[in-house]
């Protein structure tokens, strides 16, 4: 008991240091905190609504399902968005594999999200119990029991897939597979709306049958006095739990004593032999004679960050969670247009917004060659513009996907040039507003070997990296709905559409660009140093 | 192979380490005995295997074959005992970047199982004696490189373990805390506790070490105290002989003579 104080004191004092150090922190914590409260009332409301109702069991599952999701979803969507334990930090110190596990479950228990889950937690049975005060104590379990879910799941996904990355092969298989898994859950949940009553009743029978659904039926289930049927459900999720828990202890234990050294945390040496190959080329006496658009800073740095988009762990995941993310997003909003009033190509510059992480990060990313970069003199403009361009594959890429397979489904493929062509006039939107970011608030990404692991554990800029791509998102999703809007008004996309698109789109980034270089108010070294800090 | 009198003289013994990624060797059968009281260098140049082996013989990477002890106890049979009796300066400072440096050391000295007391009366010691007062209540990620190297080692030694595992002490650390790591070190030394540092300075571990390993591709080309080790030669040349020394020819960088035009 001692040591799990240790942990929980231990927690509290990263988490209060860095809301009472850095007023950036700070804002993140507290943004993020009535971000999540709101959502956790909206809960409340949906459950206490759903469970009033003979036939909420189907919401109550929804409900508990999302949030799960939301769980194990966020920390590979967002970067994470709360600091947790790292384990490799705890290597080297005589704890037994219950006592890391104990003491990293009890600290996971404490931050932002913890506390949101449980504000909404609370609520639902708050809220429940006044309508059906004999329910209360199996409303409580069945809250405890989604509580542990939520930390337990997350914490082995994390775990699991982070001993998977050791091998490039099964990291990659891993991203795939733990994307496709949330991306067709996720599916299952908005598809809902839009399918008929058989298809509605077959994915509402299997999420009952998922630990978090069935925790959804549990509640629904104690509201209306069937006690029996509670239980079982609520037996079946702690056993799952229990499992969940035991392999997790293992891949705990296994994952603190597998650490590559020398290259530790990055890609192996034979990987990234030429990581700064450009560089060469960009600093050289000659190159910087040499004329031509092949020899321009900006094409020099495009092609490096091209090579990187390959080697990089962290950047080819999130290219293959914003394909799986983004392109099923797009199937579902076209098969929800009507074709007459709102061609379903419009739906392709929403899907940007799925590889949206890469490019509020421009400065973030491979952050360590950075100084490098800077060190041969290139200019900041240059080199904003070099990542953006080299961005934009992450955000073309799950429109061109979702375009693909809304020409398999519908059977037309009259739209698929348009949208392939709308998606590249459209990129520059949010590249331009990732500019601005970067270097308002540059926060690194380590190019670690898991890209499941917690980018900004520990440093006290989870939340602020939440925060970030909330703001990003929300400003390309303004500055995007003029692409949209003009899409949709032409009916048909044609060529004048797609100027028109790349017109509003090149004038963002440039903006962006500009701004961030006039905004920048340090120099290019400072900036560069303010991000090799965070990589610590 | 030590016989078992010559076992109990010992703090360290690696039999056969041996570790793989792929088809490459990264630590070939490695053999090293430390004896108690001394200072070990472990020498080699870049990408030889030191941190590799040492991250194995300090539990923190699982070797594909061999076995380590540490004060009599297989290391990779019963990690909590060995860890217990050790303490690690890794290369790669992994440390709680948001707390200070207090806390840093407070937290390590609890979670070693040191009660409230002793671990804040450590604490304080230990901030006392590297010269940390003043950037006690600073977070550690705004410690300078030489700053975290003595927080770390701070921290490593906090529980009095009975062998100290240091790689790359004085990498990037100035020279006045690089000689007041050394004087900890001396002392603790002297106080009866081992300490095996791996570098590929020459002169730190000639002037530091009783004992030495010279490593090369993964294996241990040569071993002993160090006088026997480098037999009447300086140390350098004795680790240029062993490894083989590379030279450069200029033709291969023509190039740097544009500079003169």
């Amino acid at each position: 008991m001692d040591l799990l104080r240790v942990f929980a004191r231990l927690k509290t004092r990263l988490l209060v240091n860095a809301a009472t150090r850095s007023g950036r922190a700070r804002l993140g914590l507290l943004t993020l905190s009535v971000v999540l409260g709101a959502t956790m009332v909206s809960f409340v409301n949906v459950v206490s609504r759903a469970a009033s109702r003979v036939d909420g069991g189907p919401r109550l599952s929804i409900a508990f399902t999302t949030m799960w999701i939301a769980w194990i979803g966020l920390p590979f969507l967002l970067g994470g968005i709360d600091d947790a334990i790292d384990p490799d930090r705890l290597a080297d110190l005589p704890l037994r594999r219950s006592e890391l596990a104990a003491g990293t479950l009890v600290a996971a228990c404490i931050g932002v999200l913890p506390a949101a889950t449980i504000v909404g937690l609370v609520g639902m049975v708050g809220a429940l119990t006044i309508r059906h005060p004999a329910a209360f104590a199996f409303l409580l379990v069945v809250a405890i029991a989604q509580f542990l879910l939520c930390i337990v799941g997350s914490r082995l996904l994390v775990t699991v897939m982070t001993r998977a990355s050791r091998s490039r092969r099964a990291r990659d298989l891993g991203v795939v597979l733990a994307a496709a898994v949330s991306s067709g859950l996720w599916m299952a949940i908005q598809s809902l709306p839009v399918a008929g009553p058989r298809t509605r009743s077959r994915i509402n029978a299997v999420l009952a049958w998922t630990p978090p659904g069935a925790l959804g039926r549990a509640a629904h289930d104690a509201a209306f006095s069937r006690y029996a049927m509670s239980s079982g459900r609520v037996a079946f999720v702690l056993v799952m739990v229990g499992i969940m828990a035991r392999w997790w202890t293992v891949e705990l234990a296994k994952s603190i004593g597998t650490r590559r050294s020398g290259a530790t945390g990055r890609e192996r040496p034979r990987r990234s032999r030429r990581p700064h190959a450009g560089v060469a080329v960009l600093g050289s006496p000659s190159a910087r004679r040499a004329r031509g658009p092949i020899n321009h800073p900006v094409f020099v740095i495009v092609r490096k960050e091209l090579r990187y988009l390959l080697r990089s762990p962290y950047r080819r995941a999130s290219l293959i969670v914003g394909c799986l993310f983004g392109a099923p997003f797009v199937l579902l909003q076209s098969m929800r247009l009507n074709p007459e009033t709102m061609p379903p190509v419009a739906a392709a510059p929403i899907a940007l917004l799925f590889g949206i992480a890469i490019s509020h990060n421009l400065l973030g990313l491979d952050a360590s060659s950075l100084w490098i970069e800077l060190g041969t003199g290139v200019r900041l403009r240059d080199l904003l513009l070099g990542r953006a361009l080299a961005a934009a594959p992450t955000l073309v890429a799950p429109v061109w996907m979702a375009a693909i397979l809304t020409v398999v489904v519908r059977r037309d493929a009259t739209a698929l040039v348009p949208t392939l062509a709308l998606s590249i006039a459209a990129a520059g939107v949010p590249l331009g507003v990732g500019a601005l970011i970067s270097v308002l608030v540059p926060f690194p990404v380590a190019d670690d070997s898991s890209p499941f692991g917690n980018h900004s554990a520990m440093t006290g800029r989870g939340c602020l990296v939440a925060l970030v791509h909330a703001v990003g998102l929300v400003a390309s999703a303004i500055l995007l709905s003029p692409v949209f809007a003009f899409a949709v008004s032409r009916r048909r996309v044609d060529l004048q559409t797609v100027v028109g698109c790349a017109g509003w789109s090149v004038v963002v980034l440039l903006s962006g660009v500009w701004l961030g270089e006039r905004f920048s108010d340090r120099r290019p070294g400072a900036l560069a140093e303010t991000i090799l800090n965070g990589l610590r | 192979m030590a016989t078992t009198d010559d076992a109990t003289q010992l703090a360290v013994r690696v039999v056969g380490l041996r570790k793989t990624y792929g088809t490459r060797v990264a630590v070939d059968s490695v053999d090293l005995s430390v004896p108690r009281c001394s200072f070990f260098g472990v020498v080699g140049p870049n990408g030889a295997g030191k941190t590799t082996s040492l991250r194995m013989i300090t539990g923190l990477l699982k070797p594909d074959a061999g076995t380590v002890e540490i004060d009599g106890i297989e290391v990779w049979s019963d990690l909590v005992a060995a860890k217990a009796r050790i303490g690690v300066l890794p290369d790669d400072l992994r440390l709680f970047e948001r707390l200070t440096g207090a806390e840093l050391l407070y937290y390590v000295a609890r979670l070693r199982r040191l009660d409230e007391t002793t671990a804040r009366r450590r604490t304080t010691e230990v901030l006392r004696a590297m010269g940390l007062e003043n950037e006690a209540t600073q977070l550690v990620t705004d410690y300078s490189q030489g700053t975290r190297k003595k927080i770390a080692l701070g921290a490593a030694i906090l529980h009095v373990p009975k062998v100290l595992f240091l790689d790359e002490p004085f990498e990037s650390v100035d020279p006045v805390s690089a000689r007041l790591l050394q004087d900890v070190l001396q002392q603790y030394r002297a106080a009866g506790g081992t300490v095996v540092l791996s570098s590929h300075v020459m002169e730190t571990v000639e002037r530091l070490c009783d004992h030495v390993a010279i490593v090369h591709a993964g294996r241990v080309v040569a071993s002993g105290p160090i006088d026997e080790v480098r037999a009447g030669r300086s140390l350098e040349q004795t680790f240029l002989d062993a490894v083989g020394a590379r030279e450069v020819r200029l033709e291969q960088l023509d190039w740097l003579q544009t500079l003169a035009v």
